[in-house]
């Protein structure tokens, strides 16, 4: 079994305490070790045994008073450097553990002045790849990383300030290409407008035999684009003024199959519906708009032989439901626009379908992925995260 | 300055240190063959001490110097904090470093013992022999008594090294002691 490995810090923290331990150790045997040899270097001396043969050599001219205080000397030194060996073996114990405790220490209050600041930094960094700008790390000024601090604040209130010009300028563009949109679906129909009411205007005054049949066939036109007009409108202001979600209880399979038979005629539809799927909980209405929409825009890419793949599927918290088409395509550079209001490259349509399906994917908490290849086809995959009801008990819809 | 502070800190770690450690490994000495009886109306006792002697403690006694152990022998009424009878006295041993015999002195008998051998002048000196503790005519009948023992060592001067040696640390610094039972007069 792997054992894991400690924590940089611990590792560390382990390696400096092994390094102290080593170095205290080693220097406090040394100077004891030395002791020793220097006092077995006196004990070799054997001053007591060469004095005591002394006396008894000279017994008959040296007096027991003169030799006793010598060997008490004698002895007493000997004892005194007994006891003080004792002494400097507990004492450099006392001393070592004392060195190492307080290096120690002094130690992990500088890892701690560089680690700590660094697992800000850390956590600080992961904020921002995440996306949040708005995060900034408290400067430590003991910390020799500090100017890596002052730098990172600096590079974080320089990217969110980019950030806001490009949110800002996207914004911008918007409005710019919606304006254009809307400049250019407003003026198509009144070129027609404009001549029709000039026709009738000429016709009527020029007094002409067939002003009858001008005006039925101007009222046409002029009828067609206000209708046209209308419905720019309203689809703007659709868009414009989502409603709330009115949410309710209804099986997600059925809805899909009502919505595709009306096109089962127009194109070759096929479906992969997933049995026993959960009740689906969402607004009925928002989600047949999105299908429609996403079927219409399959219908409008297909040219021949068309297909239509529609598949739904449950995981665990989630409703996958996918719409395929082998039409033409969507070009590499128009993959990230074409949820953008107003955006088409259509000569008729509003450009708000996508928008539209997106806005209310967002409302049911979902999110909707495309992948395409020009000339081969689009697949629209939807996922909404929504917890199932046990469709047992509350088919309610 | 730097080497001034250096020897405080370092004194200070010693000291806080020693409240810990010592460097000198100690017995805990005590008293054993506790016998008090009644002799010529006085109670005497007899007692040795045990555990009171280590390979430091003989080199010590080597060493040439007067090695005192001072006896406490009390006797005390039972819940008094008094004695009614208090006696004091020590046995002494000295080394003749010249011609290598031990002589041991018991102050209670003003008794003197030689001897060449370091075994017989410790259990000599640990030995207690017919200490008078009180005279019996001192005891009322209906109250309780105990006798209580205490032996302490005499620090030790080394004139050569100018050094005060507290040999109680060589009984992990407390006192050999000893309480009898409770008695009454009328035990004797």
């Amino acid at each position: 079994m792997k054992l894991p490995l400690p924590s940089f810090k611990i590792q560390i923290l382990l390696i400096v305490l092994f390094l102290l331990l080593i170095s205290t150790i080693f220097t406090r045997s040394f100077f004891i070790d030395e002791f020793k040899r220097y006092r077995n270097d006196i004990n070799s001396l054997e001053l007591e045994q060469k004095t005591h043969n002394l006396y008894h050599a000279h017994q008959n001219t040296l007096q027991k008073q003169e030799i006793e205080p010598l060997l008490s000397d004698i002895k007493q030194i000997d004892l005194a450097t007994d006891l003080f060996e004792k002494e400097i073996t507990l004492y450099s114990t006392f001393i070592t553990i004392f060195i190492i405790v307080i290096v120690f220490v002094v130690f992990i209050i500088f890892l701690n002045m560089l680690t700590r600041p660094l697992s800000r930094l850390q956590a600080a960094i992961r904020k921002v790849a995440k996306g949040d700008l708005s995060v900034r790390v408290k400067e430590a000024k003991l910390s020799p990383i500090n100017d890596l601090i002052i730098s990172f604040n600096k590079m974080t209130d320089e990217l969110e300030a980019s950030r806001d010009k490009l949110i800002q300028a996207e914004k911008d563009l918007m409005w710019r290409e919606m304006a254009q949109v809307m400049a250019h679906e407003i003026k198509n129909p009144l070129t027609p407008l404009r001549l029709s009411a000039q026709r009738l205007e000429q016709k009527y005054y020029n007094k002409s035999s067939n002003f009858d049949k001008v005006f039925t066939d101007s009222l046409e036109i002029i009828n067609e684009e206000i209708d046209n007009l209308q419905t720019l409108v309203q689809e703007f202001s659709k868009f414009a003024r989502m409603p709330s979600a009115n949410y309710t209880k209804y099986n997600l399979n059925d809805q899909i199959k009502e919505i595709v038979k009306p096109y089962e005629n127009q194109v070759d539809v096929q479906i992969n519906l997933q049995e026993n799927m959960p009740v689906f909980y969402g607004d009925k209405m928002q989600m047949k708009q999105v299908f429609v929409n996403l079927i219409q825009n399959a219908l409008q890419s297909i040219k021949e032989n068309g297909k239509i793949s529609i598949t739904t599927k449950y995981e665990p918290s989630k409703f996958i439901i996918s719409v395929e088409d082998n039409g033409e395509g969507i070009q590499d550079e128009d993959i990230n626009k074409i949820f953008r209001p107003y955006f088409t490259k259509r000569e008729k349509g509003t450009g708000l379908g996508l928008a539209i399906v997106k806005r209310i994917v967002s409302q049911h908490n979902g999110r909707i992925d495309v992948k395409s290849e020009k000339g081969k086809g689009t697949k629209f995959t939807i996922v909404l995260t929504y917890k199932s009801i046990n469709i047992q008990n509350s088919l309610d819809a | 300055m730097l080497s001034a502070l250096s020897q405080k800190i370092t004194s200070l770690i010693i000291a806080a240190g020693s409240l810990l450690l010592s460097s000198v490994t100690g017995t805990d000495a005590d008293f054993s063959d506790v016998n008090i009886v009644a002799e010529d109306n006085q109670i005497v006792c007899y007692a040795s001490l045990t555990n009171c002697y280590s390979k430091d403690l003989d080199k010590i006694f080597l060493s040439g110097q007067d090695i005192k152990i001072n006896f406490t022998v009390q006797t005390f009424e039972q819940r008094k904090k008094k004695p009614i009878y208090e006696k004091k006295f020590y046995h002494k041993i000295k080394y003749d470093l010249v011609d290598e015999y031990f002589e041991v002195f018991l102050s209670e008998k003003k008794d003197n013992f030689i001897t060449n051998s370091l075994k017989e002048a410790k259990d000599k000196l640990a030995r207690i022999e017919n200490v008078e503790t009180v005279n019996l005519d001192l005891l009322k009948f209906g109250k309780k008594y105990y006798i209580k023992l205490i032996a302490t060592m005499q620090p030790i001067f080394f004139d050569a090294i100018k050094k005060n040696i507290d040999l109680m640390i060589y009984w992990n610094n407390k006192k050999a002691t000893f309480s009898s039972e409770i008695f009454e007069k009328s035990v004797f």
